[in-house]
């Protein structure tokens, strides 16, 4: 695979990589789907449900509850006076 | 029994096979005041409330989650105490257990070879340590795998018989909560207590219930899954199909399930596709690793951590499932995947209107040396799955069972099961384990 298209897609997904990883994963990914060219040939019909069985909903009323105790979770997370910590935004 | 003498061999064991990333320390962490009946242990994608969960990644390191995952909570209910948590390919991307931040596990038989993976350090734990239950997770073909190289019982339950909540997830649409122990009859025992509907996993809410004593009475094998006659594995498959054929007097019959052969990579690509999405929450602010430098821009921010923190095969992954969804390779690769799963889906029924069970290896060799393991390419990896991922992929029940050994390691064969019939896997590997010996290495 080209490894400018590498580039793009690591872009996309939030991965720093270095020249040789570019290198490496280029060649990995050409092999790989290559490999999966059998998958050109299959005569496969309109439906593509996102499961592999069916799934139903079931509705429930609703109720007042609390699983998790948001302070352990603000906790987790490390904010500061209550406030979650992230970067800047420009 | 949980006693002194138990914790002193985990604790010997973990420290010549690397089974736990977590675990107990001593006696001290055992409460007093329980009457416990079994021990179990929990793979550690699988959060609980009083060891770390990293799913073996780097990113995840000293996340301590504030609750207990559905089937750990289910199996303390039912009395179990909870040894630590089993190492494993980080996030489950492998099939060797050599992905893990944390050590890689080493096989039971022979410290130079992988216990397989994911669950790698759920199947040592299951084969080292008499009546432990090891909580395991499959997506395709983690429970499995490990069970082979190990030589125990692994059974993979359903798709949604099992709450995934408390899961860390890899693949929505694929991962499996099951079981590994050294006896099918502990898996019959344990199996009700972690299945059933579970409001917090809307997938688990649809099933029907579970008969435990189907009857078996034909099993189908598919030829474009036979083994050379000639190998080991060809071997010890040909001589348990001539036992369950005498000895339990089953119908074997060969049969042919043609679309098998795209299995494989449009599991890879749903896996990877759903993997890729899942693992975008991993940033460097909720979870374990958190990146502290927050003058830093968004985007810098997020990939920094990200790209110091995953190990290789996560970005391999990673890219691969990325490219998949992108825009102009959507149709071609994640959508024909998608419809690809449903057309098994319906071969595997067309061969179920015959047959009670489908029949496999369950992986084409022995547990390989780390030395070996080091040399296969990320593809070769992949196409060792080729066994496991057709039911995987389908949300098909099977169980991984021991069916012989070679150069002192053991293998295993895999049946495969219709949607919800689990209770013909749990017949069928009882039944087998009355007529096979199963062997374990000799611990001290």
């Amino acid at each position: 695979m080209d490894k400018e298209i590498v580039r793009k897609v690591a872009r996309i997904a939030r991965l720093d990589l270095s020249e040789e990883e570019l290198e490496e994963f280029s060649l990995d990914l050409e092999e790989i789907l290559s490999s999966f060219s059998a998958l050109d040939e299959a005569e496969v019909s309109k439906e593509h449900p996102f499961n592999p069985v069916e799934i139903r909903d079931k509705l429930r009323e609703d109720s007042v509850c609390r699983e998790v105790d948001a302070a352990v979770l603000r906790e987790l997370m490390k904010t500061y006076d209550d406030w979650v910590r992230g970067p800047r935004l420009s | 029994m949980i006693d002194f003498p138990l914790i002193e061999k985990v604790l010997r064991l973990d420290e010549r096979h690397k089974v736990f990333v977590d675990r107990v320390r001593g006696i001290e962490d055992i409460p007093s005041d329980h009457d416990f009946s079994f021990h179990f242990s929990a793979k550690d994608n699988l959060c609980t409330s009083e060891f770390q969960a990293t799913a073996g990644s780097k990113i995840l390191q000293g996340y301590r989650p504030p609750f207990d995952a559905t089937a750990v909570r289910r199996l303390r209910e039912a009395g179990g105490f909870l040894l630590g948590k089993t190492n494993m390919d980080e996030f489950g991307f492998g099939t060797f257990s050599t992905n893990s931040a944390f050590g890689v596990p080493k096989n039971p038989f022979d410290l130079e070879r992988s216990c397989g993976g994911s669950s790698g350090g759920a199947a040592a734990a299951a084969c080292l340590l008499e009546d432990h239950l090891a909580l395991g997770v499959s997506t395709g073909g983690s429970i499995s795998c490990p069970a082979s190289f190990c030589g125990v019982v692994g059974f993979t339950p359903t798709y949604g018989r099992v709450s995934r909540w408390g899961l860390i997830d890899y693949a929505n649409s694929l991962d499996k909560i099951g079981l590994l122990s050294r006896s099918a009859k502990d898996v019959r025992k344990y199996l009700p207590f972690i299945s059933g509907p579970d409001a917090r996993d809307p997938t688990s809410l649809a099933q029907p219930s579970m008969d435990l004593d189907e009857k078996v009475r034909s099993i189908a094998i598919p030829e474009e899954a036979m083994p050379s006659s000639e190998s080991e594995m060809g071997k010890a498959f040909l001589s348990a199909m001539e036992k369950l054929e005498n000895d339990l007097d089953l119908r074997v019959e060969k049969v042919s399930l043609k679309a098998l052969k795209y299995a494989l990579p449009a599991y890879y690509i749903l896996a990877t596709s759903e993997a890729s999405t899942n693992l975008a929450r991993y940033c460097g602010m909720r979870f374990g690793v958190l990146n502290e430098e927050t003058d830093e821009h968004f985007n810098e921010f997020f990939s920094k951590t990200r790209s110091a923190c995953f190990g290789k095969e996560a970005k391999r992954r990673i890219l691969l499932g990325t490219f998949s969804r992108m825009v102009g390779f959507r149709d071609r690769y994640y959508m024909k995947a998608l419809a690809v799963r449903e057309l098994i889906n319906h071969e595997y029924g067309r061969v179920f209107q015959d047959h009670d069970l489908i029949l496999t290896p369950t992986m084409p060799f022995i547990s390989p040396r780390f030395d070996e393991i080091a040399r296969m390419r990320p593809v070769e990896m992949y196409e060792a799955d080729y066994l496991t991922v057709p039911a995987n992929l389908g949300g098909l029940p099977h169980v991984s069972v021991p069916c012989g050994y070679a150069s002192g390691m053991p293998m295993g064969m895999q049946f495969v099961a219709p949607h919800w019939r689990e209770g013909r896997l749990l017949t069928i590997s009882q039944e087998w384990e009355e007529i096979f010996q199963y062997r374990f290495p000799e611990v001290g």
